[in-house]
């Protein structure tokens, strides 16, 4: 899946202004945009203003909801307000709520110390929630592991914070023996004595407890799901329409799938005779990757007159950059002459053309493992002109891993109705199997 | 045939019947070639493999390290472990030392060290050999334990284990910092208590620190996450050894031969069987129902299509078998491209009535859900596949996979670009696992 847009500020700053205009995500895209790197990027936005209606939901949202505004007042724990809100709501909060606020209650410098003994009973009664939620956050690599040792002995972090990255070491790794050595590790490195005591104590635990420290969960059970994205999706098109546009790195970055499926479902003809109208004049006169972006979003335009035109005129002084995607949106067109098809698959199998075209599609699909299937995706979807499949089988020789998947797709597409179709499968199947 | 080295399952490369039957092939003299005695030297098949070795073994064994070279003697250095303590054992490693290119080198120093006197004498030595040939140490490492960030895990946990011998625990320490020499593996090995127990681990580990830090001590290691990857089988050999054991009368338990009847070490095996083959195949199929006359009936292949006798023992056996039997069966008989229609009809037939048998025995045979909509592509474009079988690739599909829209998608294809019959079939498919969707028809 192409995350790379939640990295990106225009995304952070268009999600910002949704939730400011007082639109929360739900339950699972909550969970989704609590994540680095960009959660980081969204506190940064976080003005005074926005405190009392996160604190709102903080008291009463649903849980990933109010995970997600506990999250973003990270910068504002220490006012008494939203300290005192947080300590309120402990006590009805459901696990996962819990969590997020135990992280920033562990801000405060001066919290009462009962709290402590509160925030151990629960990691240790929801140990699951606790583990699941560290290795999302801090990842299970060795960078991951590493982040935490490294924040024990942090001085940017607050002391009164240490001694649960003490306890988020054994919910990273999956075996005990190494739990101990890293534990013992971190516990040798520490100076304040009542600390060690804590981290002997968790030693112990993990020692005696084999259940706490288990093989990692199934690959893919905390994936995120593209409907999680709706609201991202939502906040970016919304950004779009006020005439915001992302930057060179930011469009490459947003114009990838599954992102870019979700964008498009937002554009309608309408839109470009109001907010989006600037699309056509990024498509007329730039070249770059936010022209890629803006030829990506008129998808469901693309075969009106006047941007059919529009998208005709413009290929002829294209570079093959621009043409690689300028070349999706003229086939989108059912009715498209036979003679562009020749030209646009002429312009595929050039010199010039084959490795931007190749280097394009791999970035939309998303990766040499993905690519086949997404290809076929496509193929099979009835929702896309059958006069534009032979463009998908040209998407997978030379970037796909599995060669022989990629050449079964190709070679299906000898039996495909359109003759079109026939006729590129051949070719692709001599010049590159 | 697939490919020699294909991801497989760890209950395959675990088959105590595998491992005896691969052990009897390197006992009558078959060598393996490099690449495959590199994957057989490595965890957890080696682990079976040594186990199948008898002292009887310790003849060939020693003789291919005297005589071989590289990882095929590393291999059966390696496969003589358990025996180290065996004075004729230690003298053969000793004596091939010294004229040992640095792979061999590598596999003896790791068997000496379980005997300690070796430690004792050999050590200083080891160390030299291991600074002096860090890349080859780090290359086998790596192929060893798999990606750094599970390597350390579990090289932290050899050092930790109080099982393992503490002459040994110097070594691991190295080979943290072979596949890890970032803040994470310094920080392990300087902090661990069992090596600075011992003199001369702690004096490894101190001239290990004063090694340049690879990309720098305030660099975080930049290393793939966690996945559950499979690990490689050289699946001609192995396919050798296992058809050449039941050639010799040996039956596979009915767990064997479930592991054994999968993709992708069933078609390894069957592109070792020939007609001579036959007649013990279908004694069994003709008699039996269970795992091992399923493993030999997918072995019998499309001989059933060219083979009259065959064929005829195949369609006579429909009648007697049972939904498990018929599961497999259904596939073999799909082999013959003339196949009336009447009996397409009546397959079809069964699998939507006894659904729930074919998708079992289908998921089993397929292996890993992620995988399936790839390999019915796979069988779908291949020009050579049976045409009239494809229908059945269809079949394979639905409930099979974890991504349903790729398995939806295939499907709708597969009937755009299928003859009468697979369209047919494809629609019935969609109509009845994709909420009624069949598309346009």
């Amino acid at each position: 899946m192409g995350d790379e847009f939640l990295g990106a500020a225009f995304t952070a700053d268009a999600v910002g202004a949704l939730i400011r205009s007082g639109r929360y995500p739900g339950e699972g895209e909550a969970r989704a945009i609590d994540r680095l790197p960009l959660i980081d990027l969204l506190r940064r936005g976080v003005t005074s203003d926005a405190v009392p209606g996160l604190l709102a939901l903080v008291a009463s949202g649903p849980d990933g909801t109010s995970g997600l505004a506990c999250s973003l007042l990270k910068d504002y724990t220490t006012t008494p307000a939203v300290r005192s809100c947080f300590e309120r709501r402990w006590d009805s909060a459901s696990p996962y709520l819990r969590n997020r606020l135990m992280w920033r209650l562990l801000d405060v410098e001066d919290l009462d110390s009962k709290w402590q003994g509160r925030f151990t009973e629960f990691i240790r009664s929801e140990w699951g929630t606790f583990r699941a939620f560290n290795r999302e956050f801090f990842g299970t690599s060795l960078t991951g592991i590493a982040r935490v040792l490294a924040r024990i002995t942090d001085p940017r972090f607050p002391s009164s914070k240490r001694w649960i990255y003490l306890w988020s070491i054994p919910s990273l790794v999956d075996e005990r023996q190494v739990a101990g050595t890293l534990l013992s590790g971190a516990i040798a490195s520490l100076a304040d004595t009542s600390l060690r005591d804590t981290g002997e104590a968790i030693l112990r635990e993990v020692n005696s407890s084999p259940s706490l420290v288990t093989p990692a969960p199934e690959v893919g059970s905390l994936e995120v799901h593209t409907e999680s994205y709706e609201f991202v999706a939502d906040a970016v098109a919304a950004w779009l329409r006020e005439g915001h546009q992302p930057s060179e790195q930011e469009a490459n970055s947003l114009n990838r799938l599954p992102l870019v499926d979700l964008l498009r479902d937002r554009v309608a003809e309408d839109d470009l005779g109001d907010g989006l109208s600037w699309l056509l004049a990024v498509v007329n006169e730039q070249s770059g990757e936010l022209a890629a972006l803006a030829l990506s979003l008129l998808r469901r335009c693309s075969t009106r007159a006047d941007i059919r035109d529009l998208l005709h005129g413009r290929w002829a002084d294209a570079a093959p950059f621009l043409r690689a995607h300028l070349l999706w949106r003229i086939l989108d067109d059912p009715d498209l002459p036979t003679s562009w098809h020749e030209e646009l698959f002429e312009f595929v199998m050039s010199d010039e053309g084959w490795p931007v075209f190749r280097e394009v599609s791999l970035r939309f699909l998303g990766t040499p493992q993905t690519v086949v299937l997404q290809a076929l995706k496509r193929i099979a979807d009835p929702s896309f002109p059958d006069t534009k499949k032979w463009a998908y089988l040209c998407r997978v020789p030379e970037v796909a891993e599995d060669r022989e998947a990629a050449k079964a797709l190709v070679t299906l597409g000898l039996s495909m109705e359109d003759p079109f179709a026939r006729k590129v499968a051949t070719r692709l199947l001599a010049r590159f199997f | 045939m697939a490919g020699n080295h294909e991801p497989t399952s760890n209950a395959l490369i675990s088959s105590s019947f595998i491992a005896e039957a691969i052990v009897e092939h390197l006992r009558k003299g078959t060598s393996p070639s490099e690449e495959e005695a590199k994957h057989f030297d490595r965890p957890p098949l080696l682990l079976t493999l040594r186990q199948a070795m008898t002292p009887s073994d310790l003849g060939w064994s020693l003789r291919v390290v005297e005589e071989a070279a590289g990882p095929v003697a590393g291999l059966a250095a390696s496969l003589a472990h358990d025996y180290i303590g065996e004075p004729e054992v230690r003298s053969c490693f000793e004596n091939r030392w010294s004229t040992a290119d640095p792979y061999l080198r590598n596999r003896l120093m790791w068997q000496m060290l379980d005997n300690p006197d070796c430690y004792r004498l050999w050590r200083e030595r080891f160390f030299d050999f291991v600074l002096i040939n860090w890349e080859v140490f780090t290359a086998f490492n790596l192929a060893f334990y798999g990606e750094p960030s599970k390597a350390v895990a579990h090289l932290v946990s050899r050092i930790e284990d109080p099982t393992i011998p503490a002459s040994k625990k110097w070594l691991y320490g190295c080979c943290v910092f072979s596949v890890d020499s970032g803040v994470v593996g310094r920080a392990l090995v300087s902090r661990s208590e069992h090596l600075a127990a011992d003199a001369f681990s702690g004096m490894v580990v101190q001239a290990l620190l004063d090694r340049p830090c690879h990309g720098g001590d305030e660099q975080l290691p930049n290393l793939p996450t966690v996945t559950h990857q499979g690990v490689s089988l050289p699946l001609v050999f192995v396919a050798d050894a296992v058809v050449a054991r039941m050639r010799e009368g040996h039956r596979p338990t009915d767990a064997a031969a479930g592991v054994l009847n999968r993709l992708p070490i069933i078609s390894a095996l069957r592109g070792c069987i020939t007609a001579d083959d036959l007649p013990w195949l279908c004694q069994l199929v003709g008699e039996e129902s269970g795992e091992t006359a399923a493993l030999y009936l997918s072995l019998i292949d499309e001989y059933g299509a060219t083979i009259a006798w065959v064929g005829d023992l195949l369609r006579a056996r429909w009648a007697t078998a049972d939904a498990f039997f018929r599961a497999h069966l259904i596939w073999r008989l799909l082999d013959d491209p003339n196949l009336s229609p009447a009996w397409h009809d009546k397959l079809f037939h069964f699998v939507m009535e006894e659904w729930p048998t074919f998708r079992d025995v289908s998921r089993q045979f397929l292996g890993p859900p992620e995988g399936v909509p790839t390999q019915m592509l796979k069988r779908l474009g291949d020009p050579s596949y049976i045409p009239s079988k494809k229908w059945a690739c269809l079949c394979r599909l639905p409930d099979a996979t974890d991504d349903p829209a790729a398995a939806k998608a295939l499907i709708r294809l597969g009937r755009d670009c299928g003859d009468g019959f697979t369209r047919e079939v494809a629609d019935r498919l969609l109509k009845r696992f994709y909420c009624g969707d069949s598309g346009d028809v």
